[in-house]
C-alpha cells in the first residue's frame, strides 16, 4: 500500500490518481504476471508522478524482465484508470545507459536510427529515474536509484541542446525556401532550447516529439520568463516572428564555443531510391515525389553520410533539393 | 462521382498516392491525434490552458499532415526528421488558419477555452471525414479500439505490400526497434 511521504511528492502523486478510482498500488502490480518470468523491477511512472496530470493522463507501469519481448503496448483499463504496460529487457536497459554515457553529439555518420535509438534510452531512463518502485529486487531498485545521478540530467540537458542547434539550422535553410515549414522550424527549435532551460533547472521528464508539459515545467518551477518565452513563439503568423526566435535562441543557447567542432551532415532516409534518366538522375523516397538531379548518383548507399558542413553553410547542389525535398535525414555532428 | 444504387462511387486518377492518404492517414489519427487532442481536452479542464495550446498546435500540426499525404506529403511522417514537410500540398490559408486557430485558445478558461477545445476537436474532425471511412475511427487509448485499429490495418496490407508501400504498423509493434 502506497502511503504519502512528505519527503516524496511521488508516493502522494501515485495515491491521489490511484484512489480517484478507487485503486491501491497492491492493484497495480496485479497487471503484472509471470508470462515472461519473474519481473526485476516494477515502477509506477509517466506525469501522473510529475504532478501534471490531468483527467486524460494515464499511469505508466515499467516492468524489466530477464526475456526477449515484443515492443506491442499492452493497455490495462482497471477500475476506469488507463494503466499503459511497457516490458523491457535487462539487456536493453544496460544498452540505454551504455549509449547515453556515449559522447553526444556523436560522431557521424549519425542516420535516423541512431537518432531514434538515443531518443528511445532517454526516454525510457528518465520514465525509470522520475519513477517510484512498486515490485523488484533490491539490486534494481538500487540500479534505478542511480539514475538519479546528474549524468542522466548532463545528457537530457546535452540532447536539447543539440536538438535545438539541428532545428535552427534547418529553420534558417528553409525560411527562405519554403517559409512556412521554416517558422514551424523556429518553434520547434525554440521549443527544444526551452525545454533545455528546464532541464537544466532539473525537469528532465521528457517527451520527444512535443513540447507536452513545458509550461508545466516552468510553472513548477516559478520560471515567469520561460513561461513568458513559451508564450511569445506560438504565433506563426507574427510580423517578425523569424527575429523573434533568433533572438531567443541567441539567448538560451548562447554563441557556445563548444560547438565549434560540430557539424551538419545530411544521410539517405529509409525509402531512397534512384532511377538514371539521360544522365541524369530521378530520386525519390518510396516512390511518393521525385526530384531530378544531375549527374548519375546511386541511391540507396547504406548510412553514408551525403554531406557534411560546419554550422551556418548549405548544402550545396543537388544535396540542397535532396534536402528541400525531404529525402535526406539531418544530424548535428562532431567532427 | 456517381450515384449507384444508394452507394457513391469515387474515382481516383492515383491509386497509391490515395491508398497511403486513407492507410497511413487513419494510422496518423489513431497513433498521433487522437492523444494530443485528448491532452487538449485534458488540459481544458484542469486549467492548464498553455499546455492545451501547445498540443493543439502538435495536433493541429499533424491533423494537416494527414491532409498532406493527399497532395503529395510524405506517406511516412519522421515528426523529429527536420527536412520533414507537414504542410505539403496545402495552402498557406489553411495552414495559418490551424496554427491561428490554436493560438486564440491563449487566456481562455471555462467554457470559453471548452468552445475552443470543441473547433480543435472539429478540425480533427473535418480531417477524418476527409478519409472517407464509413464509421469513426475509434481511438485505441479506449477499451474498444485496439481491435479495430489493428482491422484497419490489416484491410490495406495487402493492397499496401502489393502497392510496394512502406509499413503502416509502427516499428516498436513490429519489433524492428
Amino acid at each position: 500500500m502506497i502511503v504519502p511521504d512528505p519527503s516524496d511528492r511521488r508516493t502522494h502523486y501515485l495515491a491521489e490518481f490511484l484512489g480517484k478510482f478507487g485503486l491501491t498500488d497492491v492493484d497495480l502490480r496485479a497487471q503484472i504476471d509471470d508470462t515472461f518470468g519473474d519481473s526485476k523491477l516494477v515502477v509506477a511512472t509517466g506525469s501522473v508522478l510529475q504532478g501534471f496530470a490531468n483527467a486524460t493522463s494515464d499511469i505508466d507501469l515499467f516492468v524489466i524482465v530477464d526475456r526477449e519481448v515484443q515492443g506491442l503496448p499492452i493497455l490495462s483499463f482497471t477500475g476506469g484508470a488507463r494503466i499503459d504496460i511497457t516490458f523491457h529487457t535487462v539487456a536493453a536497459v544496460k544498452q540505454h545507459v551504455d549509449r547515453l554515457h556515449s559522447a553526444w553529439p556523436a560522431k557521424g555518420p549519425l542516420p535516423q536510427r541512431e537518432f531514434v535509438a538515443r531518443k528511445r534510452a532517454l526516454d525510457i531512463l528518465t520514465r525509470f529515474a522520475l519513477s517510484l518502485p512498486i515490485g523488484g529486487t533490491q539490486s534494481w531498485r538500487e540500479w534505478r536509484h542511480d539514475l538519479e545521478a546528474p549524468w542522466l540530467r548532463d545528457a537530457v540537458v546535452q540532447w536539447w541542446e543539440v536538438d535545438a542547434i539541428r532545428k535552427w539550422e534547418a529553420a534558417r535553410f528553409f525560411a527562405s525556401r519554403r517559409p512556412l515549414l521554416g517558422r514551424q522550424r523556429y518553434y520547434e527549435a525554440a521549443l527544444a532550447a526551452l525545454e533545455r532551460r528546464a532541464a537544466l533547472a532539473g525537469q528532465i521528464y521528457f517527451v520527444s516529439g512535443t513540447a507536452k508539459w513545458l509550461p508545466e515545467k516552468f510553472a513548477a518551477i516559478g520560471d515567469d520568463e520561460g513561461l513568458r518565452r513559451c508564450l511569445s513563439v506560438l504565433d506563426l503568423s507574427d510580423v517578425g516572428y523569424e527575429t523573434t526566435v533568433e533572438r531567443l535562441l541567441r539567448e538560451e543557447l548562447g554563441g557556445g564555443t563548444l560547438r565549434t567542432g560540430w557539424q551538419i551532415e545530411l544521410t539517405p532516409l529509409e525509402g531512397i531510391e534512384s532511377f538514371p534518366i539521360d544522365g541524369r538522375t530521378l530520386v525519390s523516397r518510396w516512390q511518393g515525389r521525385y526530384v531530378e538531379i544531375p549527374g548519375h548518383m546511386e541511391f540507396p548507399c547504406s548510412d553514408k553520410a551525403f554531406w557534411r558542413g560546419d554550422l551556418g553553410t548549405e548544402p550545396p547542389l543537388p544535396w540542397d533539393i535532396l534536402m528541400e525535398e525531404g529525402m535526406v535525414w539531418m544530424s548535428v555532428v562532431a567532427r | 462521382m456517381d450515384e449507384c444504387g444508394g452507394s457513391v462511387i469515387k474515382y481516383t486518377s492515383d491509386l497509391r498516392r490515395h491508398v497511403a492518404f486513407r492507410a497511413f492517414g487513419a494510422y496518423r489519427l489513431l497513433l498521433d491525434v487522437h492523444s494530443t487532442l485528448e491532452d487538449v481536452e485534458g488540459a481544458v479542464e484542469a486549467g492548464q490552458i498553455l499546455t492545451a495550446v501547445v498540443q493543439a498546435r502538435a495536433t493541429i500540426v499533424r491533423s494537416l499532415s494527414i491532409r498532406s499525404l493527399a497532395f503529395g506529403g510524405d506517406f511516412v511522417a519522421p515528426y523529429d526528421g527536420v527536412t520533414y514537410d507537414p504542410f505539403h500540398g496545402l495552402s498557406s490559408d489553411e495552414v495559418l488558419n490551424g496554427t491561428a486557430l490554436c493560438v486564440s485558445g491563449i487566456g481562455l478558461v471555462g467554457d470559453e477555452a471548452r468552445d475552443w477545445a470543441r473547433r480543435v476537436r472539429e478540425h480533427v474532425e473535418e480531417t477524418e471525414r476527409l478519409l472517407g471511412y464509413p464509421t469513426a475511427l475509434k481511438s485505441v487509448r479506449t477499451p474498444d479500439g485496439i481491435y479495430p485499429a489493428l482491422r484497419v490495418a490489416r484491410q490495406w496490407l495487402p493492397l499496401m505490400e502489393i502497392l510496394r508501400l512502406p509499413s503502416l504498423l509502427p516499428d516498436a509493434w513490429t519489433g524492428k526497434t
